[in-house]
């Protein structure tokens, strides 16, 4: 029997209709990347998105969750039934309700009938929310099913699709991220980099290096969570030049991890001390307000190195105020004699 | 005082009658014929006129200040005067005719005075002279289509005559003016007095020129016929008018100037995008003097064969070409610069001068005047290399010039084409025009295959920040040069997001083409991840093309995806359908090529004959039974095989074919439909005997044999049974004789019309001759 978790069910659920009902934008090039929801009610692009007739009937979640009876086996194979016709519909929200019923039930037989049907080929408003109900199983046997959608030729389902990988953590798909790092669509790109800071390895971190140099978002971040001291040293490298933004992220993930040893993590917060600009003054304030986890002895330097930048920026600014104050002084003495040797 | 008025009106009007201000009426709606000369003696005044005595002369434009300026071709510069031009200046006799500020002026060709305004109010349409007498045509922008035509004799202005519908550019005759107007008509005026005395209504052809050239006379407009003593008899059927052969040019220039809009202006682009040539004086008439058009496309200038769609030679100036002026042996040019140049046939320069003005127009008249002293003829570059530097010429307004030089440099045969087309195809820098052109000619290449093989091997990646190859041009490249090498390189192309959706469609057909069998679960994957594509997807050509394919390969293995995908409700009906064909495709037998024998090849060389001139239309006229029987007979196995193995048991299948006149199988239809994909393909392959007729419908009925032994077997229902009950291992019972196809009707579809009236061929008029 079957284990259900009815939170993670309805949150399968509300997805589902979500990406059933809503019809958004494609996000632009270059763009924010879209959270995972975003990606799947992304309409299609290219050309024509296929019609909708009516809002998608989903099934209530909460018949299910909120019955705490088990099912019984005849129950749960008519159930199985009931979805495998749903899924074989020329309705596309009959294949939904067919989705859902999947995502309720769970199990590898659940599992063995969606992938069966998101292999067969879906149209391409469904391939999002198939491929969210896949996610919702955590079971590695989905992850064929999502490499081969890698190699759809829809970018938002390439996105749904890796974005999946990541999730599930399946390593085995690193091949698979690492080739979407030269996608021609950024979303993809981006979408990639973020996948493989959950499941890639050091092998990763030379294609990781190269899109962050060609700005792929998210890639500091990624390299954050796999990279090492040669890695920091690439981050602190644009600190140095003035840019923390783009690699706080990369850093502050470098900052929480148990396996760098204490001295690199103190370097960063050095480094970014040194900087003493604004954005980096802001930058250690949040990471000392947020600190959760992590060595005691970081955000003990965090602290320190805070107060330390406050104290100097203070510092800078109550000297330039009596310099600004003198500066305008000198500027109204030179009005003020201009006006009396100028003009009788 | 009204009527002291009204008497002084009328007689100021017969006065100005009188004095010879109008001619006498001509182009009357309704055309009198006079008594005298006859029409017949009319036509044969105008056949030939006098040849001219004409300064070879340069009259030109000047940029800031502007001045009309003269230079003798011989001598150098006449004269210069500051002008308000708005047209370009025509050289006529010894005049200029020019539409100015004030209106249309005829200006002395030695002193560039001022003889006449000829007109303050139209346009100029165009003129002729001989020496001091001149013609010119006038149109106004009235509502109505007024135009005029005026004769200037010395200083003044000896006639008008006045219609109602356009005029086009007329000729001067000694006496008699050629007047076409309203697009087909033609009159004669007298010169004296302007009175019509014929007047010709053509039907056949549009008549907007009459021109003069080496004492013989042209009209047309489209194409131009030599004036002779039978031309009313040429007024309507069948024409024949010379003009050098047809043929695409960048900017679509005209033959000849459009005389329903005045003489273009200094500043006109027409001026710099035009064809010029020039009747030769061989052949009557039908041929162009060298044998030769030159485009002139701003600062580009191609020497293109008239009587072949060739390039001969291509130049490239500094400055944009604005006149040109054909004599036998070359051609005159002028550029904007002020550079006066000779070229020989094969483009070289022979002679130089710099006339020391920069130009907006100009017009040359060389009257046969070639200079004496030419220089010898420097090296030219290979044609080759002329197109591949015209292609690379960063140039924006070239760019349709760039990419015709890009479609001639694709015609020839030399292997480096190849990479120098992909090198044109990918660079980031060509305009969108010229890029296209070598990407659409790098698919017809039929060589260069190591280039084409490399260039596969490239992959983009936004990491590397590599472009992708033109992969749907390789991959055509590929397919026509069976280049077995490329096919799994195309696989890899395949499955790359950089490949873009309108390339697959050539991806995959390459594949097709190469029977690169391994191909087959990329393609199966392909049509299985995207068969539910809606409608109108950018993705269904190349979803069509792969389903196709996986027929063409017969893709077995593609069988489950194919039958799902035509079970699979979200799919659009025309894909379910095409899968649904790709599936008969698979069961139905390959179409086996016949294979001949060393001695059938000999027989055939032995018995192969150059037909004669003659006998140059062996084809039958239409097709009938025989031929149908013929044609059919060695596929009449497979066809009964498909019979046989439909489940249904069927003993006769209806097949209503179109045939083309070159005896390819346009389309079918069988009855019953069941049969249609398998026998579809088997019929397509047959190629029925080349018909003068043209396109018919043949039907035909298959019937399965008598006595053929009905085998007791379940209908196929698996894959894998459907698989075994492939009709291709379904054979006639050895020794049973095929029963004989019936022709039931053979019919043809539509008649067909010859369009193009040719001239008499050599054959032809041989068999006219015989007795």
């Amino acid at each position: 029997m079957p284990t259900r978790n009815h939170s993670r069910l309805a949150a399968v659920m509300i997805t589902c209709s979500l990406a059933a009902t809503a019809h958004a934008a494609p996000p632009t090039s270059g763009g924010v990347k879209p959270e995972p929801q975003l990606i799947a009610r992304a309409a299609p692009d290219m050309s024509t998105p296929a019609p909708r007739t009516k809002p998608a009937p989903i099934v209530p979640a909460q018949n299910l969750a909120a019955s705490d009876k088990p099912l019984t086996a005849a129950e749960r194979a008519s159930m199985l039934r009931s979805a495998e016709t749903k899924l074989a519909s020329e309705e596309v929200e009959t294949v939904e309700q067919g989705f859902a019923l999947l995502a309720q039930l769970g199990g590898a037989e659940a599992i063995k009938i969606m992938v069966a049907r998101v292999r067969r080929g879906l149209p391409p408003q469904l391939l999002a929310p198939a491929v969210e109900v896949l996610v919702s199983f955590h079971q590695p046997s989905v992850a064929p099913v999502l490499l081969e959608l890698t190699l759809h030729r829809r970018w938002q389902v390439r996105a749904a699709a890796i974005d999946a990988l990541g999730r599930l953590g399946a390593k085995t798909a690193q091949p698979s991220l690492l080739y979407a790092l030269d996608d021609p669509s950024a979303e993809v790109r981006s979408t990639a980099v973020q996948s493989l800071g959950l499941v890639g390895d050091a092998r990763a971190l030379p294609a990781l290096t190269v899109a962050m140099q060609r700005n792929v978002e998210g890639a500091a971040l990624a390299l954050g969570k796999l990279g090492n001291s040669k890695e920091s040293e690439l981050l602190l490298e644009r600190v140095r030049k003035g840019d923390v933004a783009s690699v706080e992220s990369g850093l502050h993930a470098m900052l929480l991890r148990a396996n760098l040893p204490l001295a690199l993590k103190l370097k960063i917060v050095n480094e970014l001390a040194q900087v003493d600009s604004p954005n980096a003054r802001e930058v250690l304030t949040v990471w000392t307000q947020t600190w959760t986890t992590g060595d005691a002895r970081v955000l003990q330097a965090l602290k320190a190195r805070t107060k330390q930048s406050e104290g100097a920026a203070v510092a800078a600014q109550s000297a330039a105020v009596p310099a600004k104050n003198a500066a305008v002084a000198s500027q109204s003495a030179a009005a003020s004699a201009g006006k009396v040797g100028g003009k009788p | 005082m009204k009527r002291t008025l009204l008497c002084s009106s009328l007689f100021a009007l017969l006065g100005l009658l009188g004095s010879g201000g109008c001619g006498a009426a001509s182009f009357e709606p309704s055309f009198k014929k006079p008594l005298a000369p006859t029409e017949i003696n009319v036509g044969k005044q105008i056949v030939a006129a006098k040849a001219r005595t004409e300064r070879p002369v340069a009259v030109g434009i000047t940029t800031n200040p502007s001045k009309l300026c003269a230079w003798d071709l011989s001598a150098g510069m006449l004269w210069e005067r500051p002008i308000d031009a708005k047209s370009n200046p025509l050289v006529v006799g010894n005049a200029i005719v020019i539409q100015e500020r004030d209106g249309i002026v005829v200006r002395d060709l030695a002193t560039g005075a001022l003889r006449v305004v000829v007109d303050d109010e139209g346009k100029l349409i165009g003129a002729d002279g001989i020496d001091n007498t001149i013609v010119v045509a006038i149109a106004y922008d009235d509502e109505t289509a007024r135009s005029k035509v005026v004769l200037v004799e010395g200083d003044s202005v000896r006639w008008r005559q006045t219609l109602n519908l356009a005029i086009g550019a007329p000729a001067l005759l000694g006496d008699r003016v050629l007047v076409p107007w309203a697009s087909q008509r033609l009159s004669v005026l007298a010169a004296q007095d302007g009175l019509e005395m014929a007047r010709w209504n053509f039907t056949n052809m549009v008549v907007g020129h009459a021109l003069v050239d080496r004492g013989r006379v042209f009209i047309g407009e489209h194409g131009l016929m030599r004036v002779k003593e039978d031309l009313p008899d040429h007024r309507d059927g069948p024409v024949a008018l010379y003009a050098p052969i047809k043929r695409s040019l960048p900017g679509r220039p005209a033959l000849m100037r459009d005389v329903s809009k005045p003489v273009p202006g200094p500043d006109s682009a027409t001026n710099k995008l035009q064809v010029d040539w020039r009747v030769g004086l061989e052949n009557e008439g039908a041929s162009a003097e060298n044998d030769q058009l030159i485009l002139r496309y701003y600062r580009l200038v191609f020497g293109l064969s008239a009587s072949s769609d060739d390039v001969r030679w291509l130049r490239m100036f500094d400055q944009d070409v604005i006149g040109t002026a054909i004599e036998p042996g070359g051609t005159w040019l002028a550029d904007a610069a002020g550079n006066l140049s000779f070229l020989d046939l094969t483009g070289a320069t022979r002679f130089e001068r710099a006339l020391g003005k920069s130009l907006r127009s100009i017009s040359l008249r060389a009257a046969g005047y070639v200079p004496t002293s030419l220089t010898a003829a420097a090296p030219q570059p290979s044609l080759h290399d002329q197109l591949l530097a015209a292609a690379h010429l960063a140039d924006e307004r070239l760019s349709p010039a760039r990419a015709y030089a890009i479609d001639r440099l694709a015609m020839l045969p030399e292997e480096r084409v190849t990479a120098e087309l992909l090198a044109l195809c990918t660079d980031a820098a060509s305009p969108e025009p010229v890029a296209n052109s070598a990407c659409i000619r790098l698919g017809t290449r039929e060589n260069g295959a190591t280039d084409v093989i490399t260039a596969l091997r490239g992959r983009a990646s936004f990491l590397e920040g590599a472009a992708a190859p033109p992969v749907g041009a390789l991959a055509q490249a590929a397919g026509r040069m069976k280049l077995k090498q490329a096919a799994p390189l195309l696989v890899s192309q395949a499955e790359d997001p950089h490949t873009k959706s309108a390339d697959l469609v050539a991806v995959f057909q390459a594949l097709g083409t190469l029977d690169h069998r391994p191909a087959v679960s990329v393609i199966e994957r392909f049509v299985r991840l995207h068969h539910a594509e809606p409608a109108g997807s950018e993705l269904g050509p190349a979803l069509y093309a792969a389903l196709s394919v996986l027929g063409d390969l017969r893709a077995q293995s593609a069988r489950t995806t194919l039958e799902e995908v035509t079970m699979d409700g979200l799919t659009s009906e025309a894909v379910r359908k095409k899968a649904r064909e790709t599936l008969g495709v698979i069961d139905s037998p390959p179409v086996v090529a016949k294979v001949e024998t060393p001695e059938i090849k000999a027989k055939a060389g032995v018995e192969t004959k150059q037909p004669s001139a003659v006998e140059a239309a062996p084809r039958p006229y239409s097709l009938d039974a025989a031929a149908v029987e013929v044609t059919i007979a060695p596929l009449r196995k497979t066809l009964v095989g498909c019979l046989t193995s439909d489940p249904g048991k069927l003993r006769q299948a209806r097949i209503s074919m179109v045939v083309a006149g070159d005896g390819s199988v346009e389309g079918m239809f069988v009855t019953p439909t069941s049969l249609q994909s398998c026998m579809d393909p088997v019929l397509r392959s047959a190629k029925f005997p080349a018909t003068r007729l043209g396109r018919q419908r043949v039907t035909q009925t298959i019937e399965a044999e008598a006595n053929e032994p009905v085998v007791a077997k379940p209908a196929a229902s698996t894959p894998a049974e459907k698989t075994a009950a492939q009709p291709q291992k379904q054979t006639l019972k050895p020794g049973a004789k095929a029963p004989p196809a019936t022709v039931n009707t053979v019919s043809p579809i539509a008649k067909p019309v010859s369009p193009v009236v040719k001239l008499p061929t050599k054959a032809t008029a041989k068999r006219e001759e015989a007795p």
